[in-house]
């Protein structure tokens, strides 16, 4: 069986932070990789800069995506994901402090799977990854990993 | 009417006027002296006339009485008159008196015919014409009259002559006194014909004429032949004349023809005299006047049309010059200028209207510039609210992290380190956890109120009503305990955004539920009165109420007038409230007491409001 991955993207430290504590509060146990902006997000998924040598036909189960990040921004990466034929069919989830109509239309009409806002409360929050993990990792069927 | 014309007409009108009325009265001066000086010249040639015909008849009847009185024809005439059988005396006598006395008068003139009458039987003894004598004379009044003294026999037709005669008688005494005969004289009516209708200048139908009281002509008039006491004349003139009055008429003469005429009654005579000139010649000189006078008025007028003519385009010219250089600054060509050089009025007029032009100018730059800072600022404030909402939307994103920090890793605390922590330190971090809750619930409060002013308006029907129902049934459902009573008038529809009117109905029914939990049974009532045409809404409760002089604070973010204790709550809904009225024009205000509940009411500002509801929706 193939290594489940989870792509967190995530700048903020105390948000990766919280967001690891409640998927593993959850008792999610997948690999996450977590990249720090935008770019690095990218050269991930499409094993470009510092993931060069990284296979590229393996890709992440489920990218977690927040929207205000350094560099590229959240709606940017979704964008540039989208029109890769490689990366097209990733499910993608928005989490985001954000509760803008605007960045929710945006991220759906730029082909997010999913929008969810990341509650204040903690426990709130770790019940939404619990809810999260559970749906997008063992109910939803994902788009067949192929080269 | 343009200018030039109106000046032109109104010069032709001052000089046609005047012209006209003084050439009406000049001509009718003229006409007036000239018809004066005719009928002047008509009576004075009747009068003339008239004593023409008395010296005529006079000198006759002095040449008659001068035989008469002659010794030799007193003494033959006695002879005459006492010898009844023609003798040698009588026949001498008869001789002598025709030869001697009658017939050398003749030759002066006025009589054709001499002849005596014998006193007692009226018999002719002697004549200037034989073939009358041997005639009586008795019943003819020459005789008749004659033997007492002159007389004469007025103009008749004689049937003898067969032409119009006039006889003159005068009686023969003897040196005793006693009548020897009378001595008459036919008069020759040639002559006075000739006296009649002497043309007195040089007019062409002037015509003098005498009519007796048979309406006969007694001489020949002008225009005709052989009419003296054969044909009638019947004339105004004529008429007026035989009835006694002197005086002038314009009438009909015997021709038919239009004269002026001057007609005299001649009591001596039993005729009327008539001289009579056609209107035609009278009023010749009238008419020449007549021509005259409106040539002059022509010639006047025309040159007061050419000057009014000239004077229009003078002052005009200017007057166009300015009109057309308002209509160029009108078009909005501010750098025109009219420039007329001219000292008068219209001069001052162009350079005022320069000025004007020179101000508008000003006025103009500076309103453009006006409105170019307006743009300005509009732009500037355009960007200022933009950052405002980015400012907003980092609020949202960055200010929740790090509370949602402080929860997170709070709540690791008090899961993970159990026993740890003693019941104070614990205490403590509920604390934190409470206090990081609660300012995201002021982010999302604040974020919220943001939106509402920022949210474009989509205007539709809304039915307040329902949406009023919907809301008292989710207050309920929240807190199934309560017991309230919620009333509700149907059938407010108003026109405006569903999503902002609903956020109204919200905060002012939650606050009138939270403000009467209070209360064992809760009264909310909403409803719409009418004042002065506007419609006004409000929700009512029988809850706390307030304190009316803090009302002003109500409507201000964050002002809460209950501890959180009390009634929990961010102090923004209001806030909210307002600011959604305010964008419709319309007012909100609150009515209230310290527990005696709370009103609020507000208005939509009117161009909203929809009044016939729809059939379809009730």
């Amino acid at each position: 069986m193939k290594k489940r991955i989870i792509l967190l993207v995530e700048d903020n430290p105390d948000d990766e932070e919280l967001t690891l504590m409640a998927l593993k509060e959850s008792n999610i146990l997948n690999e996450v990789v977590v990249a720090h902006d935008g770019e690095e997000a990218l050269d991930y998924l499409l094993a470009t800069g510092k993931f060069a040598g990284r296979d590229p036909a393996l890709l992440p189960q489920l990218v977690l995506l927040d929207l205000k990040l350094p560099k590229l921004g959240g709606l940017e990466v979704l964008q540039r994901l989208r029109t890769e034929l490689r990366t097209q069919v990733i499910p993608v989830v928005v989490l985001t402090s954000s509760s803008e109509e605007e960045d929710i239309l945006s991220s759906y009409r730029l082909g997010a799977n999913s929008y969810v806002r990341k509650p204040v409360e903690f426990h709130r929050f770790v019940d939404a990854v619990r809810q999260l993990g559970l749906y997008w990792l063992l109910i939803n069927e994902a788009p067949p990993n192929k080269p | 009417m343009k200018l030039g014309p109106k000046l032109t007409i109104f010069f032709l009108l001052l000089a046609i006027v005047p012209t006209a009325i003084v050439g009406y009265l000049s001509y009718e001066n003229g006409r007036r002296t000239i018809i004066q000086k005719t009928v002047d010249h008509l009576v004075s040639i009747n009068i003339f006339k008239s004593n023409e015909l008395k010296r005529w008849v006079k000198d006759n009847e002095s040449s008659i009485e001068e035989l008469a009185q002659r010794t030799w024809v007193r003494e033959f005439a006695a002879v005459l008159a006492k010898h009844d059988i023609p003798d040698h005396a009588y026949q001498n006598a008869k001789a002598t008196i025709i030869e001697d006395h009658l017939k050398p008068r003749l030759k002066y003139g006025g009589f054709f015919e001499l002849f005596l009458m014998c006193p007692r039987h009226g018999l002719i003894s002697a004549s200037t014409d034989e073939k009358q004598e041997g005639k009586y004379r008795d019943t003819n009044p020459y005789f008749i009259e004659g033997k007492s003294h002159n007389y004469i026999h007025g103009i008749y037709y004689s049937p003898v002559l067969e032409q119009p005669a006039m006889t003159m008688s005068t009686p023969i005494k003897d040196k005793q006194g006693n009548l020897v005969g009378v001595l008459a004289g036919r008069l020759d009516l040639g002559e006075l014909s000739k006296i009649i209708s002497l043309q007195t200048g040089k007019s062409p139908t002037e015509d003098t004429y005498l009519v007796n009281t048979f309406n006969f002509f007694v001489t020949e008039p002008r225009f005709g032949q052989g009419y003296a006491l054969k044909k009638a004349v019947r004339t105004e003139g004529v008429g007026a004349g035989l009835s006694g009055k002197d005086g002038v008429g314009f009438y009909k003469d015997y021709r038919g023809e239009p004269v002026i005429g001057a007609y005299k009654w001649l009591p001596e005579f039993s005729m009327c005299i008539i001289t009579e000139i056609d209107q035609a010649e009278a009023f010749a000189p009238v008419a020449r006047l007549a021509w005259v006078i409106t040539g002059i008025a022509s010639a006047l007028s025309l040159a007061a049309g050419l000057l009014g003519l000239f004077f229009a385009r003078t002052i005009t010219r200017p007057l166009r010059q300015l009109a057309a250089g308002a209509e160029e600054i009108g078009s909005g060509k501010l750098e025109q200028r009219v420039g007329t050089a001219s000292k008068d009025e219209i001069g001052g007029l162009s350079r005022a209207f320069d000025r004007m032009a020179g101000n508008l100018k000003t006025i103009t730059v500076s309103r453009d510039e006006l409105e170019q800072r307006v743009r300005e600022r509009t732009a500037q404030l355009e960007v200022a609210n933009k950052e405002l909402e980015a400012f907003a939307y980092s609020v949202s994103h960055d200010l929740r992290a790090p509370l949602r920090a402080l929860d997170g890793f709070s709540a690791a605390l008090i899961s993970g380190y159990p026993g740890k922590l003693d019941d104070q330190g614990q205490h403590y971090l509920n604390r934190i956890q409470a206090a990081s809750q609660r300012m995201g619930q002021l982010i999302n409060d604040l974020l919220h109120l943001s939106r509402v002013t920022r949210r474009e308006f989509v205007t539709e029907q809304v039915d307040l009503s329902g949406f009023a129902r919907e809301i008292a049934a989710e207050l309920q459902a929240e807190d199934p305990q309560r017991k309230a009573e919620f009333v509700i008038e149907p059938q407010m529809f108003v026109q405006g955004d569903a999503h902002l009117l609903r956020i109204v109905l919200e905060n002012l029914l939650s606050n009138a539920w939270k403000f009467t939990s209070p209360r064992p049974r809760a009264q909310i009532e909403v409803g719409m009165a009418e004042q002065t045409g506007e419609h006004i809404y409000f929700v009512r409760d029988n809850g706390v109420g307030f304190n009316m002089t803090y009302a002003d604070k109500l409507f201000a973010p964050f002002q809460r007038l209950h501890g959180m204790r009390e009634f929990p709550g961010t102090g923004i809904g209001l806030a909210t409230v307002k600011r959604i009225i305010t964008r419709y024009g319309g007012r909100v205000w609150p009515e209230a007491a310290v527990d005696q509940g709370a009103t609020f009411y507000f208005t939509l500002g009117g161009i909203h409001e929809k009044t016939n509801y729809p059939a379809g929706r009730r």
